[in-house]
């Protein structure tokens, strides 16, 4: 018997997931108390370092051949 | 009639190239296996381009490209092993500086941790997206990307013997699934 049934009006995928809904309610004051502290710093450190570094050549080029082939 | 620019695939896969090589970083620890894993996933990606929902997040899609690759091709082994050489190659600070000792530790640590774990500390606390966007891009359910997150936190709290996972940030949603789900 589906959820459905047992809460006439209620959409399936609502009945199922009541904390998911809650969780979802109150994501955004949760995205902005996340890593706001020393480990939070550290990890955007750590990720701006490595998307700092510049790109290969070899990835360079092949977007190259793509755009050329999407003017073709 | 709109104004909208076109979608030229080539620019935007430019412009995702820096966040794609830093998740594949951050998923294989090894910057030749990263730039393997770019190259594979802007191949699939251009190869498959009619399969992209314009209007919908590209980069979003070329993670979940390059994050099923790396599982499927690259993840040789349950545990990954952090290639620190490369790292430190990857580091732009001296490595006389204290912060690189400092970034050494924290890459180790992070390294250190499950992949999917680490996976989904890198989505949702580095790159900044939601719950529910890390879960369409891991494949999994909300609440285990918020359990991966949290237990995440707590272990690379412990390994860098930090006072307190709230080092990282209050997050009661996540701490109150991992709570039940333990139970």
């Amino acid at each position: 018997m589906s959820s459905s049934t047992a809460r006439p009006g209620v959409r399936d995928e609502d009945t199922d997931s009541p904390e998911k809904l809650q969780l979802k309610h109150n994501e955004p004051v949760f995205l902005r108390q996340r890593f706001h502290g020393e480990l939070g710093q550290m990890l955007r450190d750590y990720y701006d370092d490595v998307l700092d570094q510049p790109v290969p050549d070899r990835l360079l080029r092949l977007i190259e051949e793509f755009r050329q082939k999407e003017q073709e | 009639m709109t104004n909208e620019s076109p979608f030229c695939f080539a620019d935007e896969l430019v412009v995702a190239m820096p966040s794609l090589r830093a998740f594949a970083v951050a998923l294989s620890g090894n910057a030749t296996t990263a730039n393997d894993l770019v190259q594979e996933t802007l191949l699939k990606a251009w190869s498959h381009q009619n399969l992209f929902q314009p209007g919908t997040n590209f980069k979003a899609w070329l993670f979940t490209i390059l994050r099923n690759t790396y599982y499927s091709q690259y993840r040789r082994s349950r545990r990954e092993v952090l290639d620190t050489g490369k790292i430190a190659e990857m580091r732009c600070v001296s490595p006389n500086q204290p912060s690189h000792v400092d970034m050494m530790e924290f890459a180790a640590a992070l390294h250190a941790l499950p992949v999917d774990q680490r996976e989904a500390l890198i989505l949702v606390g580095a790159e900044g997206y939601s719950y529910e966007e890390a879960a369409n891009i891991t494949g999994c359910a909300i609440g285990t990307v918020k359990s991966r997150v949290n237990r995440a936190r707590v272990r690379l709290a412990r390994t860098l013997e930090m006072a307190s996972v709230d080092e990282l940030g209050a997050d009661w949603s996540a701490r109150a699934v991992v709570g039940k789900l333990g139970r």
